[in-house]
């Protein structure tokens, strides 16, 4: 008991202690101490990094009027259009920032993004700083699931602003954005599924360089995460359309913020906002479609008999493997439709076909089996009835009195 | 001997026959399962022991091959340092995922997903790394876990 108290008096002296040295060499909590929960949690503070680093000012002294002399680089409440040097002094500090692994590029990448340009060039104070992202007295790092640009508080984050109809309105930009986001498949996948691969706001638009991807480089921005898409369509026909900043690429068929799930549909609703009717490329993109929708019906059709055949008893492990091949050739026809190349998409659906009737064959030829066996098994029941009647004549034979 | 005598003969020499020959099949069919059930016939193990997947010289050192077990395909990589077998099912949307030789990695043809030698995604959409089997070599033989 003595000893459990003793180690207490420690524990407490020791952070008295060291809450002593902070505040020793931070005096603003005297005064300002309303803050101090909050900076708590801050990465700043674990890191010693405190007050006087933005505010300016010598936390040294315990005079306020000393304190906070702005011969002495007070700075107070800084202004909107100094955030980004303020934070740039050490985030931009190769020296500084080399031990902590992180980048140093970030105020380099927001002089060139819309915000640092319309901070800057233009002297716009609606723009977003470092803080409106990444807040102040309470910042915490990139990789803590409570920082405001953690990849599933993203979306939210831009919403503050891109969200609000007044801001946006004076910007001439949409301010619909974040809700289309939610409705769409990148949407649902992070903000329901929780899947922190899925495409967010940053992911195409960029962070701290952020701006909208251009008409002939968003295929860069989706081929980041759908590199098969991309390789394929920059061989397709619309690729050199796209080169000359006539066809904004991916958008044109997906939408940009609202994307849909990828269906065969967009075949019907998207190519005749170019094509003609009488446009022979039309012709062939629906053959195209009938391709794939002939592929996905073969692999239901083969998914559904193995399903049956399993169900009726029969041994389609090899079935199965096959199934998955075949799978898998209609969902690489997924990625290579890109290259709207009729033949190549094809050559590949006439080799899903053939494993499919490859299926098809082994199943049948499994069910005929199964008769056969039926076959003999009535053989060899009316061979051991025919047993029966010998050994009942022979019993007979034996018990017929002489 | 009379024709009813010479007709009796035959009806019983025919039964007679009919018996032994039953007498016959009956026991095979004892036997059968016996000889089965003592030899080792690991081919036939029952799903969840290990199954012979193929002799070693099957699978050059380098080199990756697909088996079929338990109606799943599996990848069977064999590297330097042994043996290793993993799900050839792609854990984003199933697709079968081959062994690039050259590059030393798994390939996910469909969505560019590659994993490493040991299962684990290098980058891509994959959301994990690949299922593992255990794999051992015994008297020349690759041994698969089911």
């Amino acid at each position: 008991m003595l000893i459990k108290f003793g180690a207490l008096i420690i524990i407490f002296c020791a952070a008295k202690f060291s809450w002593a040295q902070i505040a020793a060499r931070n005096s603003c909590l005297n005064c300002h101490n309303d803050y101090a929960a909050m900076m708590s949690s801050s990465i700043h503070f674990k890191e010693q990094i405190f007050c006087n680093s933005c505010h300016g000012g010598n936390p040294a002294l315990h005079d306020q009027k000393s304190a906070h002399d702005r011969q002495r680089g007070y700075v107070g409440v800084p202004e909107k259009k100094i955030i980004p040097l303020i934070c740039g002094s050490c985030h931009a500090d190769v020296e500084r920032m080399n031990f902590f692994g992180i980048p140093t590029d970030q105020l380099a990448q927001y002089r060139t993004s819309d915000h640092g340009k319309g901070l800057f060039q233009k002297g716009m104070t609606d723009v977003a700083v470092c803080t409106d992202c990444h807040g102040h007295h309470d910042v915490v790092q990139v990789g803590d699931p409570n920082a405001p640009v953690y990849p599933l508080n993203i979306p939210t984050t831009c919403e503050q602003c891109h969200g609000n109809e007044k801001l946006m309105n004076r910007h001439g930009l949409p301010f619909d954005i974040p809700e289309k986001y939610k409705k769409s498949v990148h949407g649902k996948a992070l903000l329901e599924k929780n899947d922190l691969g899925s495409a967010q706001c940053v992911s195409c638009h960029g962070s701290h360089g952020a701006h909208p991807p251009r008409v002939n480089n968003i295929v860069s921005a989706c081929g980041k995460c759908h590199v098969k898409e991309r390789q394929f369509f920059s061989e397709s026909v619309h690729a050199s359309l796209a080169e000359a900043g006539k066809f904004p690429e991916c958008i044109s068929c997906h939408n940009n913020h609202e994307i849909k799930v990828a269906s065969l549909e967009i075949y019907e609703q998207m190519c005749l906002k170019c094509h003609l009717k009488t446009d022979p490329a039309l012709k062939r993109g629906s053959q195209i479609l009938s391709l794939l929708q002939d592929s996905e019906r073969l692999l239901k059709a083969s998914a559904l008999l193995v399903k049956q055949a399993g169900i009726d008893g029969l041994f389609v492990e090899d079935e199965q493997a096959l199934l998955e091949v075949v799978n898998t050739n209609t969902l690489e026809l997924g990625p290579l439709q890109h290259t709207l190349d009729l033949i190549r998409i094809s050559k590949h659906h006439a080799d899903l076909k053939n494993k499919n009737n490859e299926i098809n064959s082994l199943i049948v030829r499994k069910y005929k089996d199964r008769h056969l066996r039926t076959l003999v098994l009535v053989f060899i029941w009316a061979f051991i009835l025919l047993m029966m009647l010998a050994l009942w004549k022979r019993y007979k034979q034996y018990t017929r009195p002489k | 001997m009379s024709k009813e005598n010479q007709m009796n003969l035959s009806q019983r020499d025919f039964l007679s026959w009919l018996l032994k020959g039953g007498v016959i099949l009956t026991l095979a069919g004892f036997i059968l399962p016996a000889i089965t059930y003592l030899l080792p016939l690991t081919r036939q193990a029952p799903v969840g022991g290990m199954v012979d997947v193929g002799k070693k010289e099957d699978f050059p050192t380098g080199a990756g091959r697909k088996v079929i077990l338990g109606g799943k395909v599996i990848l069977v990589i064999h590297l330097a340092s042994g043996f290793r077998a993993f799900s050839a099912t792609c854990t984003h949307l199933g697709c079968l995922v081959d062994w690039d030789e050259k590059k030393r990695q798994i390939a996910c043809p469909c969505h560019a997903g590659f994993f490493n030698s040991d299962g684990s995604v290098i980058s891509g959409p994959p959301p994990r790394r690949l299922m593992a089997y255990v794999i051992t070599v015994v008297n020349g033989r690759v041994m698969l876990s089911a």
